[in-house]
């Protein structure tokens, strides 16, 4: 008797420690703030959701090609060349990565200047077993070290290998290819519509595209609409005790203490998440989570690219690209940015939608040449030893009649300080030739 | 007091505590996945007597485009015999003097072939196709045709009106300067179409599915210009009510497009 109820007392003893254990993992598991999936089975299911793809968002931004001497950046109006580039590539077999030349300057200005070569750039330092990944490729996803801005290959000389080139240590990695063919690239390179005389620059951290003669390029005009709040709270928050608190300048939606999301009247939304433990680890989980932002987000994006990466602040900024070239000007900070802190997730987004294209009434605009630029940044006593970069984009600007319409007009725009900005808004001189 | 009964009721009461605080547990960490969404649509759609036959998971491309509606082709109007022409809208409209008689409308395609072939009787044929997925017994649809594909929408069509038997007149439109304005893109494949036409409720119960084509249907008109859009054309008929509806899905994005939306 004495033995069966000491085996009762024990066990009530255990069944409570289960139940205080059980509670405390309740209470402490952050599942239960992550969004519910909506079960409203009339409005989710398929949905009207566009997934980014990572090939997609993670693509190299512009082709160059070097057939005869010159360097040329080429682009297709109707086709995507990058992704057919790509596509051929996934095709082909790689060998191990071996390292040809590292901080030698004179060797690195040879390669990215050589004949016979397609080089592909990123705007960004791609991680090469996050490429690896991409691509499917076994032996590039185990490069857990390397980091390239660019691939090169040759064309007709069909060496079977390819280079990747690092701008900042000027280092060149050559990759036996096994197998695989570019001649299918070499035809659709033969189909361009644009092609722009480029020279490149490789500077110390750097190699900056010179548009030496200066260049001409069309205006872009879509439709632009808005994208509601109530979209970003069923895709970010889930629907589950949405407080609401209202401020002269921003809406502030909260379901708990791990998550917020500040609606402002300028066309943005920061979106917060504080659950703990929840930092990347490294550049791949970076980019993985980066992409699922993007698509949990789920505004439409016109052709989106990731256009800035930092590794060290787990920092990415995606802008939507017109013809290989990025767009500014539609918030602060671009399309997306996002930032994994320790202690907290911030995704900055923009509400605006373009995704129908309208005709431009516009004729090409005609813009000076890089080194008229430079030019007039130092007659005008801007020190351009703070430049950080200096390329190409689209600058969203509203349609002065039309609310309903953005124009996007070909600009320069100018690093400094990790802030871009227009050649006008720097020094209020016009990068259009001819323009004052 | 009887500790031992007491005992034994705390034991079951945190035995129940213990399976409901554990259940919570597990449900809080479940994911939903979305595959088993997809597969079930198939399933749902079966249940629910709704026959397809096979749909594709091809995507295909696609482009906007851009055209300007075109009524230049009126200035030779006078080349056309035994018509009243008049212009209306963007178009223009010819009642025929000698009416052709169709009494049995599969016939339909050969006569009216026929009646283009010549030159006074309709201007720029050659722009057109007939177009069995629009015309019914009272109408008959020729599209125009473009180097992007076809355009399945009022502003570039030529339509004969058939009424007791006979071919009265016919309306025509067209556009010029079909340019696309941006890259190609991916679009949602026939069986994605479908799928979302289901899920918005736009297929009942018991019916089915009698053609699905990709064609380019108007989006919107801004400054005077026509944007097209790749688009799925879906007819749907209703088995319990014997009528049959055309539906229209975004091949972009898969948005429904309603009818009033054209």
């Amino acid at each position: 008797m004495k033995i069966s109820r000491l085996v009762v007392q024990t066990l009530v003893v255990i069944a409570i420690g289960i139940s205080f254990i059980l509670t405390f993992l309740i209470f402490t598991n952050n599942a239960r703030y992550r969004t519910q999936p909506n079960t409203d089975d009339n409005n989710n299911k398929l949905g009207v959701q566009r997934v980014v793809k990572k090939r997609d968002v993670y693509a190299p931004s512009q082709i160059l090609w070097n057939d005869d001497g010159q360097v040329r950046m080429v682009y297709n109006n109707k086709h995507n060349i990058v992704s057919a580039v790509q596509k051929d590539m996934s095709k082909w077999n790689y060998g191990q990565v071996k390292v040809t030349s590292k901080n030698d300057k004179d060797k690195y200005e040879k390669f990215v200047n050589s004949k016979d070569s397609l080089q592909l750039f990123y705007a960004f330092q791609m991680p090469l077993d996050y490429y690896g990944k991409i691509l499917d490729k076994k032996s590039l996803a185990s490069e857990h070290k390397i980091k390239f801005d660019r691939i090169l290959f040759h064309v007709e000389k069909r060496d079977q290998v390819i280079y990747l080139g690092n701008d900042k240590t000027h280092t060149i990695y050559k990759i036996s290819v096994n197998s695989g063919s570019s001649k299918r690239i070499e035809k659709l390179l033969r189909k361009t519509d644009v092609a722009i005389n480029v020279k490149l620059q490789v500077d110390d951290k750097r190699v900056l595209i010179n548009y030496e003669n200066g260049v001409a390029l069309k205006s872009y005009s879509y439709l632009v609409s808005k994208q509601e709040d109530n979209s970003y709270i069923s895709t970010l928050l889930g629907s589950n005790n949405i407080s609401t608190h209202k401020s002269a300048d921003a809406t502030t939606y909260s379901p708990s203490s791990y998550q917020k999301l500040v609606s402002y009247k300028n066309n943005t939304l920061n979106y917060y998440n504080y659950e703990k433990d929840q930092s990347p680890k490294n550049s791949q989980e970076v980019l993985d989570r980066g992409l699922d932002l993007v698509n949990q987000i789920n505004t439409p994006l016109s052709n989106a690219k990731l256009a800035y990466a930092n590794w060290k602040t787990k920092t990415l900024v995606f802008r939507e690209y017109i013809e290989g070239f990025p767009t500014f000007y539609k918030s602060d900070f671009g399309a997306v940015r996002i930032v994994f802190n320790k202690s907290e997730q911030l995704t900055q987004f923009s509400n605006q939608v373009i995704q129908v294209p309208v005709p431009s009434d516009s004729t090409p605009v005609r813009l000076k040449s890089t080194d008229q630029v430079m030019n007039d940044l130092k007659a005008h006593g801007f020190d351009t030893k703070k430049i950080q970069f200096i390329d190409l984009g689209y600058k969203w600007e509203d349609d002065p009649e039309n609310k309903e319409i953005v124009h996007l007009v070909p600009a320069y725009f100018i690093r400094v300080d990790q802030s871009w900005s227009s050649l006008q808004e720097l020094i209020g001189v016009s990068d259009q030739v001819g323009g004052e | 007091m009887d500790f031992r009964r007491i005992e034994l009721i705390f034991l079951a009461v945190f035995i129940a505590l213990d399976i409901f605080l554990f259940t919570s547990y597990k449900q809080a960490n479940n994911v939903v996945t979305s595959k088993s969404d997809v597969a079930s649509i198939s399933t749902q759609m079966k249940s629910a007597n709704i026959t397809t036959g096979r749909l594709s998971n091809e995507k295909q491309k696609g482009y906007y485009l851009s055209a300007t509606p075109d009524n230049s082709f009126m200035k030779d109007k006078d080349q056309l015999k035994d018509q009243d022409v008049t212009e209306q809208g963007d178009g223009m409209i010819s009642r025929l003097k000698n009416t052709i008689y169709l009494d049995d409308t599969s016939d339909a395609k050969k006569v009216l072939n026929k009646f283009m072939e010549n030159s006074s009787n309709v201007l720029l044929t050659s722009s057109y196709k007939y177009n069995p997925y629009l015309s019914n017994d009272r109408k008959f649809v020729y599209s125009q045709v473009t180097n992007y594909g076809e355009l399945f929408d009022e502003s570039s069509q030529l339509v004969f009106t058939r009424s007791n038997k006979s071919i009265l007149n016919y309306r025509q439109t067209l556009v010029s300067k079909v340019t696309s304005l941006r890259e190609e893109q991916d679009t949602i494949s026939e069986r994605e179409a479908v799928d979302r036409l289901y899920t918005a409720s736009e297929i009942p119960d018991n019916s089915k599915i009698m053609w699905t084509k990709y064609a380019y249907s108007k989006l919107l008109t801004v400054k005077g210009n026509v944007i097209y859009i790749p688009t799925w054309f879906v007819e749907v008929k209703n088995r319990s009510t014997k009528t049959s509806t055309i539906k229209t899905v975004n091949a972009f994005n898969g948005t429904i497009i309603k009818q009033n939306d054209q």
